[in-house]
């Protein structure tokens, strides 16, 4: 009499077993697809992200140049009646925002020595020599300002010869 | 350079060239300087060529005209004789008169009697006296020449109130000397004693004599006037030079300020955009 009904439960516990069967390998196909999916998704979201990046770093860089070329007239009329500015080519500012050294890309020799400015404050000095760094120039003196530093030597050479006279009385 | 500048230049070439002059006195000869001092045609080549015994051939040139504004020297036994270019308010004239009386010992003050001393002899004399110091009262002679060509009567008039005069803007009245050149050379060529000693020159000569010049006091006190004028004036000069100096320096620091501006403003935009760009990269990685 027992064995009528292990077998009942046999069947039943196998028809369990084939509907649970069943039932994971119908989860598992729709399971697939939906990866995927949502790969393809984030793959693209990434793709789109990393074109917007570097959209706005070349956007970044192109207002960087824009600036450098705005500024370059009103550079040009700070100098003027000093030292004459001569901006070379169609696109004179040739610093690059991505650089990660300093901006400065030193000429040598620089106008400053070229000319002998030493006399101008050390400030201006700095400055000159960065400005043709940043742009493509020619910087040119005006005469007056030549003058400056040859009245400068010859009042140096006044004092040192009323500084000897002094010390001669 | 502007007309200041060079105007600057000009008076420090003029303070170079005196201070030299007082050095190269400091070594200079020991005999006794006698500047002959005054006015145009006063008589001052008349009275040195008298003094100097150059009875017939001139030695100094008495037509004192513009084209010889320079000092002219005769270097006697016992003393050198020096002629001035005359005074007239001419600069650059004037200004080699005071050469010659910065290097005299003694000076001759000449005065011809048309009248009394005009502001410039006056203004002349007042300088002469601070260059002298102590021995100015002694050392500065007054001379009133051509002595003959009034009345005697309107010469010591003329005489008297050029004392007075000197005594008011000086504080005292020099030894003066009433000079007639025409009665001494008439005597010289007509050896007559009587005109030689009526022109009254060997009272001047024996006058000079017993000054007993102290050459060494005289020229100390003088250089040391002048020194300290000179120090004066350097430090003066300094000063201008100086404050030149800073001037310029001053405006290359506003003839750039706008550059210097520009260029700051253009470096923290730059250094700021770097910055944003960098963290933008970082964000990116």
């Amino acid at each position: 009499m027992a064995l009528p009904w292990l077998i009942g439960a046999a069947v039943v516990a196998l028809g369990a077993a084939a509907v649970s069967a069943f039932s994971d390998d119908s989860d598992s196909g729709s399971g697939g697809n939906g990866d995927e999916e949502r790969r393809r998704r984030e793959r693209a979201e990434q793709e789109r992200k990393a074109r917007a990046h570097k959209e706005k770093l070349e956007s970044m860089k192109e207002a960087f140049v824009q600036e450098g070329m705005q500024r370059a007239n009103d550079l040009q009329q700070s100098l003027e009646g000093q030292i004459k500015v001569i901006l070379l080519g169609n696109k004179p500012f040739k610093a690059i925002l991505d650089n990660d050294e300093e901006y400065h890309n030193p000429v040598s020799p620089t106008y400053v020595e070229v000319y002998d400015l030493q006399f101008l404050p050390q400030g201006t000095q700095d400055y000159l020599v960065k400005l043709e760094s940043l742009y493509d120039v020619e910087l040119e003196p005006e005469e007056e300002l030549m003058k400056v530093p040859v009245r400068l030597k010859e009042i140096d050479h006044k004092l040192a010869q009323l500084k000897a006279l002094r010390e001669k009385l | 350079m502007t007309a200041k500048d060079s105007m600057a230049s000009a008076d420090l070439d003029v303070l170079l060239k005196q201070a030299s002059d007082i050095l190269a006195r400091k070594q200079g000869q020991d005999k006794p300087v006698i500047a002959v001092w005054g006015m145009m045609n006063a008589g001052k080549s008349y009275l040195l060529n008298m003094l100097t015994h150059h009875y017939n051939a001139e030695y100094f040139p008495t037509k004192d005209t513009r084209e010889t504004a320079q000092l002219k020297q005769f270097e006697g036994e016992s003393y050198i004789f020096l002629d001035t270019p005359g005074l007239d308010a001419h600069d650059a004239d004037d200004q080699v008169a005071m050469d010659g009386a910065a290097k005299a010992d003694v000076v001759l003050f000449v005065h011809q009697p048309k009248g009394e001393l005009e502001k410039i002899e006056l203004d002349f004399l007042k300088q002469l006296k601070e260059s002298f110091g102590v021995y100015a009262e002694k050392n500065i002679v007054l001379v009133i020449s051509k002595a003959d060509a009034e009345s005697l009567e309107k010469i010591e008039q003329i005489e008297q109130k050029v004392l007075e005069q000197c005594h008011l803007h000086l504080g005292f009245a020099p030894e003066s000397f009433l000079i007639s050149g025409t009665r001494f050379h008439k005597g010289i060529q007509q050896h007559k004693d009587g005109l030689v000693k009526a022109s009254h020159l060997q009272e001047l000569k024996q006058h000079i004599e017993t000054l007993g010049i102290d050459v060494r006091a005289v020229r100390e006190e003088r250089i040391r006037h002048v020194q300290n004028t000179l120090l004066l004036e350097i430090s003066a000069a300094e000063e201008a030079l100086n404050d030149e100096k800073l001037q310029l320096e001053d405006n290359l620091y506003w003839n750039f300020a706008r550059f210097n501006d520009a260029m700051l403003s253009l470096d923290l935009s730059m250094t700021l955009k770097k910055v944003e760009y960098m963290n933008e990269r970082i964000l990116g990685e």
